[in-house]
């Protein structure tokens, strides 16, 4: 059965990996009156990284 | 060029020694303590002997923080930049560490690591039953000397600048002493048997450090957000190294930790050596972009130039670890 990316990653990794991707998107429309999906990336970080010490 | 100033070089160097420095005390620290707790023989004389080869590191990064200090002490040095491209500065908290003050700190610095080397020179198992307090006291006296601001009490601005430079020891200066340890662990199939599956805990320690960065940002944010292209730039390179961290600390290390599994070692394929070098590539490049473009105040770089300089920086540490990977030293 193939796994999946979440699977192969591991959950917290995946969460760190989307708060990247995330976080480059976030570029294009950051401006000081938009920072919300700036910081919603960050936001994605925090639980990856919480959830990446809990995992290993 | 592009509004960069000799001073601000130094100061990069001064964080970058560091660092370094701090770095290779954490983890020679946590590998003695780990060499003198575990009950298997082969795995308590690898973890000592790694914890051993942080010294060289350990005495780059003092030699070059204190030669980058001693070329600072005929300059102004009250400036500093905070990582992630947020810029604010330390003259409007009131710093009350004085350059006397971080100067007898550099001197103690200087003094403990001649004595603990010429220690090791002379008499290494003397030494050796040391070693963890010698990595105490460096960790000790660089973590301070790291953090260029020191206010009186405990306020959110204190924390922040605490918080921004401490960081460095978990990210930069981690990055470069995991890719020490990991070419020093090439030597030797008993080396990467126990060292590989290690490796998780150095990925929990730099995650931990970009969280701390983003964290006292945030106490700071309102007043330090500046949108310049360098600002922008190094956004750009946090989700590189956010996009690469998560491949490193996820298949890569699965992988490696695969290699060693079941007691015996395994040779990556070529693919995967070469993905290998690629990651780190990125992830050293990364970190020590971020870190130089943070003490340029002045840059007046565009994105696209600051692009270009990256990926010259990529490729040149590219090279260097196709170098190191064909020739092989014993570190």
């Amino acid at each position: 059965m193939r796994k999946s990316l979440a699977e192969k990653m591991g959950i917290g990794i995946t969460f760190l990996l989307i708060s990247g991707i995330f976080l480059l998107i976030s570029l294009t429309t950051l401006s000081p009156d938009n920072l919300d999906l700036w910081k919603a990336a960050k936001v994605f970080y925090a639980i990856g990284a919480i959830l990446f010490l809990f995992d290993n | 060029m592009f509004g960069i100033e000799i001073v601000e070089i130094a100061l990069f160097f001064k964080q970058l020694g560091l660092a370094i420095a701090g770095a290779s005390a954490l983890w020679g620290l946590i590998l003695t303590i780990k060499s003198s707790r575990t009950k298997d023989d082969e795995k308590k004389e690898v973890f000592a002997e790694l914890a051993e080869k942080l010294l060289l590191t350990l005495g780059l990064g003092a030699i070059v923080a204190i030669l980058a200090w001693a070329s600072l002490i005929f300059a102004d040095t009250a400036i500093v930049s905070a990582h992630g491209g947020i810029v604010i500065d330390p003259v409007d908290y009131g710093a009350t560490i004085t350059s006397r003050t971080t100067n007898i700190l550099f001197i103690f610095l200087a003094v403990i690591s001649a004595i603990g080397f010429g220690i090791h020179k002379f008499n290494k198992e003397r030494f050796n039953k040391w070693i963890g307090k010698f990595y105490i006291a460096e960790l000790a006296v660089v973590a301070v000397l790291i953090v260029p601001v020191w206010t009186w009490g405990i306020g959110r601005e204190q924390v922040f600048f605490i918080g921004h430079n401490v960081h460095s020891i978990l990210t930069i200066g981690t990055v470069i002493v995991l890719d020490f340890l990991f070419f020093a662990s090439e030597s030797a199939d008993r080396i990467k048997k126990h060292f590989y599956p290690f490796l998780p805990n150095i990925s929990k320690a730099i995650w931990i450090g970009l969280g701390i960065e983003f964290l006292s940002v945030s106490l700071v944010f309102n007043e330090a957000l500046d949108l310049t292209p360098k600002f922008f730039f190094m956004q750009t390179l946090i989700g590189i190294i956010i996009i690469n961290g998560a491949f490193l600390s996820g298949p890569m290390n699965k992988k490696l930790i695969s290699s060693v599994s079941g007691g015996s070692v395994r040779e990556l394929s070529k693919k995967w050596v070469r993905i290998e070098g690629i990651a780190g590539a990125i992830s050293i490049s990364s970190w020590g972009t971020i870190t130089f473009l943070d003490f340029l105040r002045g840059l007046t770089a565009s994105y696209w130039q600051l692009a270009v300089f990256y990926t010259g920086i990529l490729i040149l540490t590219y090279a260097t670890y196709q170098i190191i990977e064909r020739r092989r030293p014993r570190l």
